[in-house]
């Protein structure tokens, strides 16, 4: 049965669609395949390992841990997932947060609609947060144009160096805002 | 550097659950001024559709937020809908405690803190020599006013056990010779005064292993430009005296402030007029105390805390006034049947009446939730509903010509008391509310309110709206304190619309019980000391009985003493 299940096209078809498949070869339904069909339970009666799946799961471990987004093109975590999912394609960086983006726009939605049946007056609290480090966003900011769009930057240029995008302005900045060389 | 808003919503849903969301975590760009703020505020209400359900702010007393505020109802006449900044602001009253007793400790530790930095520079014997005597001299040449001493030499003893980790070693050693489970001190910060609070708590527990461990560094040092720092670090016993008397002093406002801090559960918005009253009541019976020339009133720094306390007073007066305003404050209390009038109702309230709370507080209820058009609660309405019964089956009877004698020309009465009950059914929610002895018993008001509801639709109402109005800014500080470990100086490249996305995400997460949540603790403890912090537990026991002895000592501490009692600490500090 199993090996009828390795080489049958329609069940690959079928559990590609359950676990939201989206035409990557690489991709392909879960190793126990009798387990799969039957829908056993306990043990075998885990959910289908999706890439959407598996995205979302990293992002929460990301978040959840303050950890860096880099984490999911860490080779060692790689190497992990490809024991544990072997068939599933791992997401990058970039498309885990694309991920978040998505993510904290339905969030909002569904506030919105929560929100929207409320029957009550709701109360408002608000503060302004400064990041405590002045090196944020230092290596993507340069005289007169923004990477990030309408941020901007409040770092104070050093008279000293000329050229502020050089990395010794850099340098001297990160001297100047780090506690530890303070 | 990023500078972003945070704001968070508010409200009691259908069934009664409080439920604080973060509505949105917004780079600024630029200055932040009240006008930029206010359409931030506005574009979020507008993207959320709650313009029209919009009642309160919280926000500290930062002049931008107060133009914000201005601003913010322009924005909202403009879409014809009123919302008056006057009563509709709440100023966080954590922040108000704050700066009340930041100006007492500013005012009392006004005399320069020299030994803040200790140096390892040379001294002479001849120095040293000086400096053994003036520990051992007699309590009178002590400077009375050097609180910021004592506050400077814990907080060197603080710095020195973690400043390298043999010394953190031999402060162990020294805590568990006491049988004491050994910690650090925590260090205080400018800007909280609940951090020096804490700092001198730690400490006066830590008194004896902190005595055993300055004399060990000095048995241990070789030099005595080694021992020099230590030496100035060691308390004497009128130092001692001097920070608990301190303590005393500042315990009720950190109850005050915990209060208003551990608002997740609860806003505390009906508890705000009695705080105002246990910081008066307190500050009172110290100066009573004071000046009265026995118990603390002989102690050296008593003119010194007179002065602090009467600068301090000040700050504290500015602010109560200004909860004038604001309505929530009354019907909250009014709304908590736990609280209702009673404190309207004290004689040593001289205000306003209980009467003008209550009526204020009917009307408000009557204009904006009560739509049954109920005739006025009081006898007088039972009397005019009676007349006019009266007149209507009057009218009917000369119309109709059936009978020439109604129903209150037979039988008095009985029609009477029918008309009577009957009215008391028309009364509306907040009459028959109103009526019901308060309940000192009554764990939640919200909780009430979810089993009482069903009595009251229309008022209950309006208990949701003003008791889901949060009383400080809390909320947003704990979103501040998870954003703060998520910008960390390693993640300097995250972008402000990644970090806004993630604090939106992370706050849905908060709901879901992920297991990898990360703890909420206060980052502005972080330090770059070599040794980390180790927080311990201070033991209850060990509170209440020093507690009790400061009591027995004729310290200040009356108005707060059941806080003690027995059951939940929090709880009792409003009686």
């Amino acid at each position: 049965m199993t090996r009828h299940l390795l080489h049958c096209e329609d069940y690959k078809e079928h559990m590609r669609k359950l676990a939201g498949y989206d035409g990557n070869p690489a991709s392909s339904p879960g190793m126990n395949l009798i387990d799969d069909l039957m829908g056993w339970s306990s043990a075998r009666d885990r959910q289908v390992m999706s890439r959407d799946r598996l995205k979302e799961r990293i992002l929460r471990i990301i978040i959840a841990g303050n950890l860096s987004f880099s984490l999911a093109e860490n080779p060692e975590f790689i190497d992990l997932l490809n024991d544990a999912y072997p068939d599933c394609p791992i997401p990058t960086r970039k498309t885990v947060v694309d991920y978040l983006h998505a993510k904290a726009t339905l969030t909002k939605a569904e506030l919105r609609e929560l929100l929207a049946k409320l029957d009550s007056r709701v109360s408002l609290a608000l503060d302004i947060w400064v990041t405590r480090t002045g090196l944020a966003f230092l290596g993507t900011t340069s005289p007169g144009t923004s990477l990030l769009g309408d941020f901007h930057c409040n770092v104070k240029v050093n008279p000293d160096v000329a050229d502020p995008s050089t990395s010794r302005y850099n340098a001297d900045m990160c001297r100047s805002h780090n506690p530890l060389y303070r | 550097m990023l500078i972003c808003v945070g704001v968070t919503i508010h409200f009691i849903d259908e069934k009664f659950r409080l439920q604080q969301e973060l509505l949105g975590f917004v780079p600024l760009t630029g200055s932040h001024t009240g006008e930029y703020m206010a359409e931030v505020i506005y574009d979020l209400l507008e993207e959320y559709g709650i313009k029209e359900k919009f009642f309160c702010i919280t926000t500290d007393n930062a002049s931008n937020n107060i133009a914000m505020v201005k601003e913010l109802s322009k924005l909202l006449e403009h879409d014809n809908i009123s919302w008056d900044y006057k009563t509709n602001h709440i100023p966080c009253l954590a922040h108000i405690i704050n700066l009340v007793v930041q100006k007492f400790l500013h005012t009392l530790v006004k005399d320069t803190d020299n030994s803040d930095d200790l140096s390892f520079d040379d001294f002479t014997a001849a120095d040293i020599q000086e400096m053994e005597s003036a520990i051992t001299a007699d309590i009178d040449d002590f400077d009375p006013a050097s609180f910021g001493v004592i506050l400077g030499k814990v907080r060197s003893i603080a710095k020195s056990i973690r400043g390298s980790s043999l010394r953190w070693e031999i402060f162990q050693q020294a805590c568990k010779s006491y049988e004491m489970e050994p910690m650090t001190i925590p260090l205080d910060i400018t800007i909280r005064w609940n951090s020096a609070y804490r700092m001198l708590l730690q400490a006066l527990y830590l008194r004896r292993p902190i005595h055993r461990y300055v004399d060990d560094c000095i048995a241990k040092a070789t030099s005595d430009r080694l021992k020099r720092p230590y030496m100035e670090m060691q308390l004497m016993n009128a130092e001692w005296e001097q920070a608990e008397v301190l303590l005393m002093f500042l315990l009720p406002f950190k109850r005050c402030t915990a209060r208003f801090e551990c608002n997740s559960e609860y806003t505390e918005i009906d508890y705000v007029f009695f705080a105002y009253n246990t910081m008066y009541d307190h500050i009172d019976d110290v100066k009573a105390k004071l000046e009265s020339n026995t118990g603390i009133g002989t102690l050296p720094c008593t003119k010194y805390m007179l002065k602090a306390i009467g600068e301090m007073e000040k700050v504290l007066r500015k602010y109560y006034q200004k909860t004038a305003f604001p309505t929530v404050y009354a019907d909250g209390m009014i709304l908590n049947p736990r609280t209702k009038l009673i404190i309207f109702e004290d004689p040593s309230w001289a205000d306003t009446s209980a009467d003008e709370y209550s009526n204020a507080c009917r009307r408000r209820f009557v204009e904006m939730y009560d739509h049954s058009n109920t005739t006025p609660a009081s006898t007088s309405a039972a009397s005019t509903s009676s007349v006019s019964t009266s007149a209507v089956s009057t009218s009917a009877a000369a119309s109709s010509g059936r009978s020439k004698r109604t129903a209150s020309q037979m039988d008095p009465e009985y029609h009477q008391a029918l008309l009577s009950r009957s009215s008391k059914r028309r009364r509306n929610d907040f009459d028959r509310y109103i009526e019901i002895l308060n309940d000192p018993d009554i764990p939640s008001a919200i909780g009430w309110w979810r089993d009482h509801y069903r009595q009251y639709p229309e008022l209950g109402l309006m208990a949701r709206d003003v008791l889901a109005v949060p009383a400080s800014g809390c909320a947003v500080e704990r979103q501040f304190s998870i954003s703060g470990r998520m910008t960390v100086w390693q993640r300097n490249r995250l972008s402000p619309r990644v970090i806004s996305d993630a604090m939106i995400f992370k706050a849905a997460l908060a709901h879901t019980r992920c297991p990898l949540r990360a703890e909420l603790d206060n980052v502005d403890d972080v330090d770059q000391l070599p040794v980390d912090e180790k927080e311990g537990t201070i033991p209850d026991e060990w509170i209440t009985g020093w507690w009790l002895k400061q009591l027995e000592r004729g310290l200040p501490g009356k108005n707060v003493s059941d806080m003690f009692g027995e059951g939940a600490v929090e709880e009792d500090l409003y009686g």
